[in-house]
């Protein structure tokens, strides 16, 4: 049974002090506040991390912004390719001269060739294994090497959403499929986590449940509960005859069900409350340039509403994949994308269509952030408590250099990051620091994240 | 922006993509190719070069080849590993449907298999996330409610008006183990069957069905294609040479219908092979020939070729390709998915009409549709209610090489990729790799004259010293394939400019097939007669069948596998014998040597257990 659109409020979590009523919000999302608790400091709203990337570098004229004559942090002009986000410059951070020192092309660290190492090294903070992925330059590259700090964070900070994490891409898996340069979402060394590239099956694994009655779904999640008990014994009996190797494949495969099985158990995940039913996207062709604009809108409507209905905390959105020839012809460019950044820096029709894109990602960042900026949560609203990252695996196409990485943050993860500010680095930084401050701001006490040699400690002047 | 540029702008795109190889490929030498044939006529080969690590920390910077350690082929018959293996999306939806006998495709929102070579059923990458266990969750669902309303015969006491608790409880039982491919254990159907007692006497029959279902389609065992240690009843003599008996066992009948089935049908054994599988003798040369035989007359065979092809040539990328309306104001949408439809009757017929490897790379064969005939300038076949043959002339195609398809693939846009074409070849047919880039260069590309041939373009990597190293593993190979454009046409002029079709092909791994080349048709009519180009596809097959690419344990199958695919002028039916009749696909390491070795590979791993177990942990 599907709820009415303007269905009963029906809390799903005891709210102590906290349940207060939400207007309807034009855009037919309403927030969630089930997932507040009270605590010794008040009210507090679970933090989100959304991460989005595309590919192929970006036009670092048009993306870095312009410091004011003050030379303060928060004296500055967007650049010319974050219009878009000019609305919410107050919520934005952005940064300069972070490198990605677990790929940088100048010192050439581990297998791989840049648009691969940035992939796979983004959110892990580590090399790549040895492996046989052809890189666009005929040389070699594995798997990433480690969990990425979305996986991370969900294991320690969410364990009672519905899904751990997840992944959406608009044609993540274009031309080359699921290989180091389309995945950059990591549970575990060599253990890759796929995007849904349809907004149909992500509408269907977020919200199936979301949508069935409420009562109903209590039945069918103690039958679940059943069925998984059944699963986990089963192990045993194989586990047993098993070798070694495929042991520790059952184990892992076991750990995932047990996390599983209790995410399913938490009482929550139905539609009623302050999250709404989402309309069922329509059926698209997934990997076609036509389709790429309304896709984008459907996942990132998904993706609001999986943040407002608390479905899940961890988020990776991926235009594409690395090193991809699309041409986006939406935005009158026809050239493919990959050959395009590699023009040099005197051929202004790849340049006017390189920043025609860029534009077109800010975009689609702006519309996801102005969605979350509109649904209130305590005294501010879902995006003050996410904390956003946009990038691309390289820095500049051309170059395929890593350094001066382009990040811009939104959202201040509740009040931890200080936004409105473009923030430079004077000594080149890595961005396994910046994976560092975002643990920090989930309360994770780390110094380091992935290979240690290459952090220096949180990044300074963030918070 | 009017048509013109844009054409022009999409031009550029696509030449200074190549560029990219220029400013990252070099540092090349012939002897850094790689090469993944290992068999065991090949003595072992020191590090082609020595490390040159130049003081470098990292010892895997790029300028560091990496080479592995000198490879040490083992003397005499041997297995490799057989890591147990998660079922595709493909043989998902096979699997449930030859259990259910109803299609529910339910494996459609599956997330998409890791690739490893092109292939998505890599026992190492292709495994579960919570993405795909949660999708488990609502297969089993959805397919359970079907099958409440229409039972496989196994279940049928558990439903309708004859139905009764005892009888359903026999149908698990009996369920449990066609779902599992082979005897269930009695701790198992316990398990079940104490499930369905439970959910019957409080949700009631419908509920009880439905949810012991799920619980077996959720299970490992079933997911998995997951071989337990179990003492083969079978005690066959090894063959001739002698299979070391205390580290290798024959793999247990029920466990090697699965392999069979699943590599020439890509879904769970038949009544037959588990009736084999029964009677014990499935793994005896004689009928795993017959079975074989008997295997491959079956329609699943066309299909599960279909299927390696579509990974191994990267079909699914037709998907993704357009073409400059500017450049070809004759494309159409849709045609791409005319052009896959093409190659894979191609494919159709050459494996199942002609049957050997020499027509896959010489036949001058293309498959066309109404759609296509006027682009590659042949007339409608009215009468062929689909796909018609037409040969084309011998000199302008040879085989896969040359399919317009192919060629339309390994293309921009608005032109043709030598490079592309030549990395596909390298990596594809010749199982070659070239070796990692350097480190150091970074070169802003001119920007190229639109009026320029694709090979005038090109020119500029071998005139630059630092491009020319590797680019001339790369670009002489690729300047063949100019006879055909961006949809695969064959030309005689671009831009104006008569096209030049001489190539070049060098550090090959058969030295007979190095040289000057002029047009692909040569290349192909070479490639054919070459021992290197069928060794690789027969370890293309070979990594198919065994979800893992060959390893040093699997020499003496290759070269066996290869030698009788060779003797029997390269038929395809001969190969997927050899591989079936290989001592890899027939026997495995016993337990304890396999646990053995992959402690001896994975310290760090095993340490890291150990010290988890002793923590107590799960």
């Amino acid at each position: 049974m599907i709820k009415n659109r303007f269905g009963r409020r029906h809390f799903l979590r005891g709210m102590g002090g906290v349940a207060f009523a939400l207007p309807l919000l034009s855009t037919g999302i309403i927030s969630r506040d089930a997932r507040a608790e009270t605590t010794a400091e008040g009210v507090t709203f679970p933090k989100r991390f959304v991460f989005m990337i595309h590919p192929n570098g970006v036009i670092p004229q048009a993306w870095f912004p312009t410091r004011g004559p003050s030379g303060e942090d928060s004296d500055f002009q967007l650049g010319e390719s974050h219009a878009p986000l000019e609305p919410l410059k107050d919520k934005l951070l952005l940064l300069e001269n972070v490198n990605l020192e677990v790929g940088n092309w100048d010192r050439a660290v581990g297998p791989g060739e840049p648009h691969q190492k940035g992939m796979g090294g983004i959110l892990t903070g580590r090399t790549l294994n040895d492996g046989q992925f052809v890189g666009g330059d005929g040389s070699r590259a594995g798997w990433g090497s480690g969990q990425s700090i979305d996986h991370y964070l969900a294991e320690r900070v969410a364990k009672d959403t519905p899904l751990p994490t997840l992944h959406v891409g608009v044609r993540a898996d274009s031309h080359i499929g699921s290989e180091v340069r389309s995945r950059v979402s990591y549970t575990a060394s060599n253990q890759p986590a796929p995007p849904l590239n349809d907004p149909v099956d992500v509408f269907n694994l977020m919200f199936t449940d979301a949508m069935t009655d409420p009562g109903a779904m209590d039945e069918i999640k103690r039958r679940r509960g059943s069925v998984l008990d059944t699963v986990g014994s089963q192990f045993d009996s194989v586990y047993k005859r098993a070798g070694y190797e495929d042991r520790l494949t059952l184990e892992r495969h076991l750990k995932m069900v047990r996390d599983l099985e209790s995410r399913l158990a938490v009482d929550g995940g139905t539609i009623g409350g302050d999250c709404e039913k989402p309309a069922t996207p329509p059926s698209l062709e997934v990997d076609s340039e036509d389709t790429m604009p309304q896709i984008a809108t459907e996942h990132l409507d998904l993706v609001a509403l999986a943040l407002a209905c608390d479905m899940t905390r961890f988020v990776t959105l991926q235009f594409s994949n690395s090193k991809n020839g699309l041409r986006y012809p939406w935005v009158d460019s026809f050239g493919d994308g990959h050959g395009l950044s590699h023009a040099g820096p005197s051929n202004e029709t790849a340049a006017k269509e390189l920043r025609a894109r860029d534009r077109w990602h800010a975009q689609q960042a702006a519309y996801l952030l102005k969605k979350l900026d509109e649904i209130p949560e305590g005294d501010g609203t879902l995006l003050d408590n996410t904390v956003f990252v946009w990038c691309s695996e390289i820095a500049v196409g051309n170059t395929h250099s890593h350094r001066n990485l382009p990040i811009l943050m939104a959202g201040s993860a509740g009040g931890y990051f200080k936004t409105g500010r473009f923030v430079s680095y004077g000594s080149e930084r890595s961005t396994n620091d910046l994976l560092v401050n975002i643990l920090n701001a989930f309360g994770q006490d780390v110094e380091t994240y992935g290979d240690a040699q290459y952090c220096n400690g949180p990044l300074s002047g963030l918070t | 922006m009017n048509m013109k540029m844009r054409n022009q702008a999409a031009k550029r795109g696509g030449l200074l993509l190549c560029l990219s190889l220029c400013v990252l490929a070099t540092g090349c030498r012939e002897g850094a190719l790689s090469y993944e044939y290992v068999d065991a006529s090949q003595v072992p080969t020191p590090g082609q070069t020595s490390p040159d690590d130049g003081g470098k920390e990292n010892s895997q910077t790029p300028d560091d080849p990496r080479e592995d350690p000198p490879i040490v082929i083992p003397d005499g018959p041997m297995a490799g590993r057989s890591p147990m293996r998660l079922l595709t999306r493909y043989e998902y939806d096979n699997t449930t449907s030859a259990l259910f006998g109803f299609t529910i495709s339910a494996a459609s929102e599956f997330p998409s298999e890791n690739l490893a070579d092109g292939f998505e059923n890599n026992a190492w990458t292709h495994n579960v996330n919570m993405t795909l266990l949660r999708s488990y969750i609502n297969a089993s669902e959805s397919i359970s409610a079907r099958a409440w309303e229409d039972p496989p015969a196994a279940l049928s006491g558990c439903v309708g008006n004859a139905s009764s608790s005892a009888l359903c409880l026999e149908g698990i039982e009996d369920f449990t183990s066609i779902a599992f491919r082979r005897p269930a254990y009695e701790d198992e159907v316990a398990l079940y069957q104490k499930l369905y007692r439970d959910m019957r006497s409080s949700e009631g029959a419908r509920v009880a069905f439905e949810t012991t279902v799920q619980a077996i389609l959720q299970s490992p065992q079933f997911l998995y294609r997951l071989e337990l240690f179990e003492p083969s009843p079978m005690k066959l003599p090894p063959r001739d040479g002698g299979m070391d008996a205390e580290r290798f066992e024959l793999v247990g009948p029920y466990e090697m219908a699965s392999r069979l089935s699943y590599f020439i049908w890509g879904t769970m054994p038949d009544e037959e092979l588990l009736a084999a599988a029964e009677r014990g003798d499935l793994n005896t040369p004689e009928v795993l020939s017959e079975q074989v035989a008997r295997m491959i007359a079956d329609p699943r065979a066309r299909e599960m070729t279909r299927q390696f092809h579509r990974q191994w040539l990267g079909l699914d990328a037709f998907g993704s390709v357009v073409k400059d309306e500017t450049a070809f104001p004759m494309w159409k949408d849709g045609m791409s998915q005319d052009l896959r439809l093409s190659i894979e009757a191609f494919i159709e017929h050459v494996y199942w009409e002609e049957g050997a490897f020499d027509a896959f790379m010489t036949s001058p064969a293309v498959f066309l549709t109404p759609e296509l005939a006027p682009l590659y300038g042949k007339a409608i076949n009215e009468e062929s209610g689909g796909l018609w043959r037409e040969d084309f002339p011998a000199e302008e195609r040879a085989g896969i090489l040359t399919q317009p398809g192919m060629m339309a693939l390994l293309a921009y846009p608005n032109q043709g990729s030598p490079i592309f074409r030549a990395i596909w070849v390298r990596e594809r047919l010749l199982c070659q790799h070239l070796p990692p880039p350097p480190s150091d260069i970074q070169i802003e590309p001119p920007d190229p004259d639109p009026n320029a041939t694709t090979r005038e373009v090109f020119a500029i990597h071998t005139a630059n010293e630092e491009c020319a190293e590797c680019h001339l593993l790369i670009d002489p190979l690729g300047f063949g394939f100019e006879g055909y454009d961006a949809l695969g046409r064959w030309r005689d002029t671009e831009n104006g400019k008569a096209i030049d079709t001489s190539g070049e092909l060098i550090g090959s791994p058969e030295q007979a097939m190095n040289g000057p080349f002029d047009g692909v048709v040569d290349l192909a009519n070479r490639l054919a007669d070459s021992e290197a180009i069928a060794k690789c596809i027969s370890r293309q097959w070979f990594t198919f069948a065994m979800g893992r690419p060959n390893d040093t344990s699997d020499a003496d199958s290759m070269s066996r596998i290869y030698e009788q695919f060779l003797q029997d002028e390269t038929a395809f039916p001969s190969l997927f014998e050899a591989i079936v009749l290989s001592d890899s696909f027939r026997y495995r390491k016993r337990p304890e040597v396999a646990q053995a070795e992959f402690e001896e590979a994975n310290p760090d791993l095993v340490a890291m257990e150990n010290a988890a177990e002793e923590q107590g942990g799960e």
